[in-house]
């Protein structure tokens, strides 16, 4: 009995440990480049949108879905995203949320500059990721999806401040039910706070 | 006497529609609502016109038609509505400016209006109320984002929201 509490302590402890070290990792990475000169092609930016889920219905029976997350940009041509997604329709916010974490790269050309000149203005972005959800037999909420995604049209950038993503799609394999599923943003939008023009005005 | 209607036509069209605003327009939404015995997702077609250019209460008409999928996925027109918005405000002296690249004016809306409903077997009357708080504006072009309405029939009160609008005025 002792020895099982005893496991269970040491599994918290380290549970705990791990909690407290990503959200050191996410706290440096988030708050490090804020403050730093020469920023590069950091930035980092606030992710809305519609989503729709296609093809799971035996788990997922949403009809629209709200889309909000975070989008850092850490090289001119890589970003890693972390969004939710909500259920609006038919069940106004009935289940648990999905989270996505995909690194993309920008297809077209410079994602961001990295400098106070805008670059590119149109852009694709494709990338891979992970899914979690409680779209499972036993209905756990954990590590469910691995994701293959292809944004065909991007307006904006990063230096301008905003972006528009158009006609996302991101195809999903969940890898207990082997099935494979079709996510589809028709519009995101992308607030930069983080890595603008704005922030590059003093550099030569 | 058919070139001397066109001319009389052109200069009444002259007058009636100042060069410096354009007042007929047409948008898009894409958005969801939720009714009794379903939901619906999907667009809004409407066709506004837009008067005055007043800066305090500046009312627009427009007559809507809706597209749907519904549960089942079937698609359907769930409904026509004829709104009377009125832009309680314009400013651009507003905390929104991450919205968008250039200047652009904040002017939230609310509405009224009544609407025609197909859904539930039944063809029935309704009474319409929106408001778009995040709604912004160029002369010619207005976007609009988290839109929620209410819907008022003889089946009780059900509601949506417009996830986003676009409207361009082109006239």
């Amino acid at each position: 009995m002792e020895l099982g509490c005893g496991l269970v302590s040491l599994h918290l402890h380290v549970l705990m440990k791990k909690q407290r070290f990503v959200i050191i990792m996410l706290l440096l990475l988030s708050g490090f480049p804020v403050f730093s000169k020469g920023m590069g092609a950091f930035d980092l930016g606030v992710t809305l949108g519609s989503r729709n889920h296609f093809f799971e219905t035996g788990y997922d029976d949403s009809q629209l879905s709200f889309q909000y997350g975070m989008t850092m940009g850490f090289s001119p041509f890589y970003e890693l995203d972390v969004v939710a997604s909500s259920e609006l329709f038919p069940d106004f916010f009935d289940s648990v949320p999905q989270v996505q974490v995909l690194v993309q790269r920008s297809l077209l050309g410079f994602r961001n500059s990295g400098t106070k000149v805008a670059g590119m203005g149109f852009n694709m972005m494709m990338g891979f990721g992970i899914g979690f959800s409680d779209f499972n037999p036993e209905g756990r909420y954990t590590l469910t999806h691995l994701l293959v995604s292809l944004t065909p049209l991007m307006g904006g950038s990063p230096s301008l401040g905003k972006r528009e993503r158009i006609l996302g799609c991101t195809f999903a394999v969940n890898m207990y039910t082997q099935q494979v599923s079709l996510y589809f943003d028709l519009m995101v939008d992308d607030f930069y706070i983080v890595g603008t023009y704005k922030d590059h005005l003093d550099e030569i | 006497m058919g070139r001397k209607n066109f001319a009389c036509t052109l200069v009444l069209l002259v007058f009636l529609f100042p060069l410096s605003a354009r007042q007929f327009g047409y948008s898009l939404s894409y958005g969801g609502e939720r009714v009794k015995t379903s939901s619906y997702v999907g667009s809004s077609l409407r066709f506004v016109w837009e008067p005055f250019e007043w800066d305090h209460f500046n009312p627009s008409v427009g007559g809507e038609v809706s597209f749907g999928f519904d549960t089942e996925g079937v698609l359907r027109i769930p409904s026509n509505s004829i709104v009377c918005n009125v832009d309680l405000f314009r400013t651009l002296d507003h905390p929104f400016w991450f919205i968008a690249h250039n200047k652009i004016a904040y002017d939230p809306s609310i509405g009224i209006g009544v609407q025609v409903r197909y859904d539930g077997g039944l063809v029935r009357p309704a009474l319409y109320l929106a408001a778009s708080p995040l709604k912004f504006s160029q002369p010619d072009f207005w976007y609009e984002a988290l839109s929620p309405f209410f819907i008022y029939s003889s089946e009780g009160w059900s509601w949506g929201v417009a996830l986003f609008r676009f409207t361009y005025m082109f006239l």
